[in-house]
């Protein structure tokens, strides 16, 4: 019957469906690009190879909206932290002519102290003022080889060497450049710092607080951590808005869908009156098609999510699109928790219907 | 013969607007097991409210209405909705079929809403169908059948429980007359072959002649009925003393 029900009315299902659909996909490709490049990012910034991240004072995890910079010299005074072994400045730039990246000016010894240096896949290091080093994902996404010219923050740059990703940023230039770009002499955004002995970096850090008890000091092997959603209060507000705003799309479609149905169906409801159906079976009944609604759109959704992520990594490979079996599972419970709110009234409202004036409706 | 249905000054008001308009205005009537009653009057007459209140479609404003000895008039929605799906087989004018379902899946949800009782009812239904011919039918949906074949699966649908009544209002009322002759003697059968108490409501005086007896209505009281065993001489019967 509730199948019947449903097959009756082709047009309004499928579009009750794509709706149910839409809730899900948009929940999770946002949910999804959200925390996949926030976790990407962290994996990369992990990747780096260092314990330590010394940032300037109230300074963001994201590198990339970081105003405030430190002088170079601090370098030396980090030095002399008991139990560091190598320090990395790195001044970061952030290019959004074509999307958002980070682009690291750095001093490749230095950074190859902490990271234990590039695997290279072509090329290599830059040479000149005009020379950038770009990893592989960035490389297959703008289709660039060595020798290639790419444009970065309204300057032209050679492609030096393609290296694996991985390494904190996608593109590298050096500090030389950095420098003559932003203006800024002799400064670095963060500096990534090794120590001889890992286990031992809150010890460290206690000690670099001592000394720069205003700046930021945060392990690496906490950072992924950190970039998650539920540690960054912006960010799960972002979400719970998302997902407020699905959520209220379902309902909405719902209850249009339930409503309409049974106003359509009122004889049809008296009829199932007259023949002993009990008001709780009414109420079941338009839930369960509510449900069977709910369901097909989850799986659409389901499926159309992790085909436009695919879509997206294919097209933009630089783009993460993070698709979490937790979160396939919320989006589908918030889907049902739709269907419930949207087919309440409605059945409500059928339940209560007049047995003789239900009969009656024209 | 028990009595199966009861009414004492049985009266029915509807507000329309502001008026209160008397429906029924003190009915008095014994339907006993295996009867096969017309009533009938003209439109507006109230035999349409008398079998909402007799189906247990709706509450008296006054008076009683007793099915098997049960008094709807003090019973809520659920212990009505018990009734309706037990004791009362519905057929209308308009058949009401659900349209979305075949004839067969009609017939089902009858038996799915009346619970496990309905399974030891299917040489029952197998008689029914056969008596219809409806048989060959059965997968079709109302739009694929005649006005006359889907009357015949609505008294299929009604009689499937075998309820205690079938209440069948104007069940000719969208039939041609050679349907209409098909279904009055398929309900005489009924009421033969298996001794189904039958109410049939009804302005069409050419139905009178399939059933044995005759209730007469006007302006929301009875004004004739040919009981073969009157109220009162029934009473006499049963309490001789009195």
């Amino acid at each position: 019957m509730i199948i019947s029900g449903l097959a009756a009315r082709p047009v309004r299902t499928l579009v009750s469906v794509l709706a149910v659909a839409l809730e899900v996909t948009l929940i999770l490709v946002v949910v999804g690009l959200t925390t996949g490049i926030s976790s990407e990012t962290a994996k990369r910034t992990e990747g780096v190879g260092a314990d330590i991240m010394f940032q300037p004072p109230n300074s963001s995890l994201f590198l990339a909206i970081n105003n405030g910079s430190m002088p170079l010299a601090l370098e030396g005074a980090i030095w002399k932290i008991e139990g560091v072994t190598a320090v990395a400045p790195v001044q970061t730039l952030v290019n959004s002519s074509s999307g958002l990246e980070i682009i690291y000016g750095i001093d490749p010894d230095k950074f190859a102290a902490v990271s234990g240096g590039f695997v290279w896949h072509e090329g290599g290091m830059f040479s000149g003022v005009d020379d950038v080093v770009v990893d592989d994902v960035y490389a297959l996404a703008k289709k660039v080889h060595v020798g290639d010219s790419v444009e970065l923050v309204n300057h032209k740059f050679r492609v030096a060497g393609i290296v694996e990703h991985g390494k904190g940023a996608r593109l590298f230039i050096s500090q030389k450049t950095a420098r003559e770009l932003t203006g800024l002499v002799d400064r670095a955004s963060v500096f990534y710092v090794k120590i001889s002995d890992p286990e031992q970096v809150n010890a460290v850090i206690e000690r670099m607080g001592k000394v720069f008890p205003t700046y930021g000091l945060r392990p690496l092997r906490e950072y992924a951590k950190l970039m998650m959603s539920t540690s960054m209060p912006a960010l799960d507000a972002f979400i719970e808005t998302v997902v407020f705003v699905a959520l209220c799309i379902g309902v909405l479609v719902i209850f249009l869908s339930m409503y309409t149905t049974i106003t359509e169906r009122t004889r049809e409801i008296g009829i199932l009156r007259a023949l002993g159906a009990s008001k709780q079976f009414i109420v079941s009944l338009i839930f369960q098609e509510s449900a069977l609604v709910c369901f097909l759109g989850i799986i659409i959704g389901l499926g159309s999510s992790l085909l436009i992520g695919r879509a997206v990594q294919v097209v933009f490979p630089t783009l993460i699109v993070d698709i979490s079996l937790a979160w396939m599972g919320k989006a589908a419970g918030f889907a049902l928790i739709s269907g419930i709110i949207g087919s309440l009234y409605p059945s409500i409202k059928a339940a209560g219907q007049d047995p003789v004036e239900a009969l009656a409706y024209e | 013969m028990k009595t199966l249905l009861e009414t004492i000054d049985l009266r029915k008001t509807y507000q329309v607007g502001k008026i209160d308009v008397e429906a029924l205005r003190g009915v008095n009537l014994r339907i006993r097991e295996g009867e096969l009653v017309a009533v009938m009057g003209p439109s507006g007459c109230g035999k349409s409210t008398l079998m909402h209140l007799l189906g247990a479609m709706t509450k008296p404003t006054t008076g009683q209405v007793l099915i098997d000895g049960r008094d709807i008039s003090t019973m809520n929605d659920a212990q009505l909705t018990e009734i309706r799906r037990k004791k009362i087989g519905f057929v209308f004018q308009k058949f009401n079929l659900l349209p979305t379902l075949t004839a067969r899946a009609n017939i089902e949800i009858a038996r799915h809403l009346h619970g496990s009782e309905a399974k030891n009812h299917d040489e029952h239904l197998a008689q029914i169908l056969q008596l219809l011919m409806i048989e060959q039918k059965m997968d079709r949906k109302p739009s694929e059948l005649s006005g006359g074949e889907q009357q015949r699966v609505a008294i299929a649908r009604a009689v499937a429980n075998r309820p205690s009544i079938v209440l069948a209002d104007e069940p000719t009322g969208s039939l041609d007359s050679k349907n209409s002759e098909i279904v009055l003697n398929m309900f005489r059968e009924l009421n033969r072959r298996f001794n189904q108490t039958i109410i049939l409501v009804t302005h069409n005086p050419e139905l009178v002649e399939y059933t044995d007896r005759l209730i007469e209505m006007r302006d929301g009281v009875v004004v004739s009925d040919n009981d073969p065993v009157p109220f009162a001489r029934e009473s006499e019967l049963t309490h001789p003393l009195i």
